[in-house]
């Protein structure tokens, strides 16, 4: 019998907030459940429902206190509704074929066996993670901060399976298909492709185990890829086919969706259209507040952490700023344990307020090359790349005799 | 008898265990088959002219809180997206009904600008 993790984490998350209501006066709901319904799926905690069919469901924040995110706690998003429910593993394949020397079908056992294992964390991010914060609003998944997580994955090269079917010259794109499909023929099954440079890149993975454990079917089992350092697009799910292309894909999920504008900012005027798109590949630096909650009661003169994570699309966090006062004075957060360029890095930062008031703290990460995170919203029409700089409003309050 | 007590009670406890727990994927040791059963969650939309049109035709490719979740969108947004589902994933419907959804969205679900 498995043990029924979601219920072990909500006590955790109940025991720890209680806790931290004892010693910091951080009571306060977390934002991301205000008004918003959860819902428990098979092998997941109770977590913010979005949409049923095909499931989109959100982490509620206070999961980020973990330098890595609980796989029952991770957010699930899958695109067309008829998602894998039942797979047998011994009679899975994934087949690659297309613009190879010999078509290859490679089964579970081969691809965990057959390869060297690879093991790192990696931010897994939706492009739309934020989306609801967009002025004006733009249709999609409404998403706040919950969709993202920081997993341990295993799992082997793609270049090295790739190196199994041998690829021949002229080479463009690799394609991916899952065994997810559409509820009418008519609707676009989701296939995505990775420029080949990509695909013979260092570290982008075929896994097959989450934080040490198999893929859930949710997650994708049997096998998904990992483009660590890109939006989740691109890690598909539940893998079946791998096709070598002589020419960029042309499907929808590449050419008519995740798209941003073609400039530096993926930014155009609020409620504009672009003239020019490219997919939407690289994550931008960003960093989340994970504590206090928004509008949480502190009391004047006792301590209080302020704590956070951080993470750009496969460069290492440089450093994070902490500002109390709305960002007129800037102080270095302490970083903590360091997972690799791939994994998000948590953030500290002790606060006494000497006066009671109202307080904004603001969090501004930059990495390793120098990216880093506006202070104005950068708008595009599909609400993607959201990292504008983050504004917790919290209440000091005298202390209570 | 008291073997049939026994085994009462251990279905009895199997039949709470279940329904407390029984949301967790099915993974039995030494079968290397994995289903799960996903909840079906039905969300009620507001009713008005259009809700039967709008739940049968939405349906058939997503669940309902797809647009419930939505910010209030003007109308012309609305259109765009009825449009793009006839367009781009090729829901069959006629002009006439189209009206009747993109109706019922702004109303119920939208804004007047």
């Amino acid at each position: 019998m498995r043990k029924d993790y979601s219920r072990r984490d909500f006590l955790k998350v109940a025991g720890f907030s209680g806790l931290m209501a004892a010693v910091g006066g951080l009571e306060g709901k977390a934002p991301a459940e205000k008004g918003r319904r959860l819902v428990r799926f098979p092998g997941k905690a109770d977590l913010i429902l979005l949409t049923s069919r095909p499931p989109q469901l959100e982490t509620p924040i206070q999961y980020f206190k973990e330098l890595i995110t609980p796989t029952e706690a991770v957010f699930v998003r899958w695109h067309i509704s008829d998602v894998p429910t039942l797979i047998d593993s011994n009679e899975w394949r994934l087949k690659i074929g297309g613009h190879v020397e010999k078509e290859v079908e490679i089964s579970l056992n081969e691809l965990k066996m057959g390869f060297e294992k690879r093991r790192f964390a990696a931010v897994m991010q939706c492009s739309g993670n934020g989306r609801s914060f967009f002025e004006p609003g733009v249709p999609g998944g409404q998403w706040h901060h919950g969709s993202m997580g920081n997993v341990m994955w295993t799992g082997v090269l793609l270049k090295e399976v790739l190196k199994k079917a041998g690829m021949r010259e002229g080479a463009v794109e690799v394609a991916f298909d899952g065994l997810d499909s559409s509820p009418l023929p008519s609707v676009p099954d989701y296939i995505k492709s990775l420029p080949i440079d990509k695909a013979l890149g260092e570290d982008v993975l075929i896994a097959y185990e989450m934080n040490e454990e198999p893929l859930p079917l949710l997650h994708g089992f049997p096998a998904r890829l990992i483009v660590p350092g890109w939006y989740a697009t691109h890690w598909v799910k539940a893998i079946r086919e791998i096709t070598v292309l002589l020419k960029e894909y042309e499907g929808f999920w590449m050419k008519g969706a995740y798209r941003i504008p073609d400039n530096p900012c993926a930014c155009i005027p609020p409620g504009s259209q672009p003239s020019k798109t490219i997919p939407n590949t690289r994550m931008n630096t960003k960093s989340l507040i994970i504590q206090p909650f928004e509008k949480a009661s502190l009391v004047v003169n006792e301590g209080v952490e302020i704590i956070g994570v951080a993470f750009s699309g496969g460069y290492p966090i440089h450093e994070v700023v902490v500002s109390t006062d709305e960002g007129k004075t800037w102080k270095q957060a302490r970083l903590g344990k360091d997972l690799g360029k791939y994994s998000w890095i948590q953030w500290f930062h002790s606060w006494k307020p000497s006066e009671p008031g109202r307080y904004a703290i603001m969090a501004k990460a930059t990495n390793s090359i120098g990216e880093s995170q506006p202070f104005e919203s950068l708008w595009n029409p599909s609400g993607y790349m959201w990292n504008r700089v983050e504004r917790r409003e919290v209440l000091v309050e005298k202390g209570k005799r | 008898m008291i073997r049939y007590f026994i085994g009462s009670f251990f279905l009895i406890f199997l039949l709470v265990f279940f329904a407390r727990y029984g949301a967790v994927e099915e993974r039995k040791a030494g079968n290397s088959i994995r289903s799960i059963k996903l909840p079906v969650i039905e969300i009620e939309i507001e009713d008005g002219v259009g809700k039967e049109k709008v739940t049968a035709y939405c349906n058939i490719c997503h669940s309902l809180d797809y647009i419930t979740m939505q910010p209030r969108f003007s109308k012309k947004r609305w259109e765009a997206i009825v449009a793009k589902m006839v367009k781009v994933y090729g829901l069959q419907l006629d002009d006439r009904e189209a009206k009747v959804i993109i109706d019922y969205l702004t109303k119920h679900y939208g804004s007047d600008e």
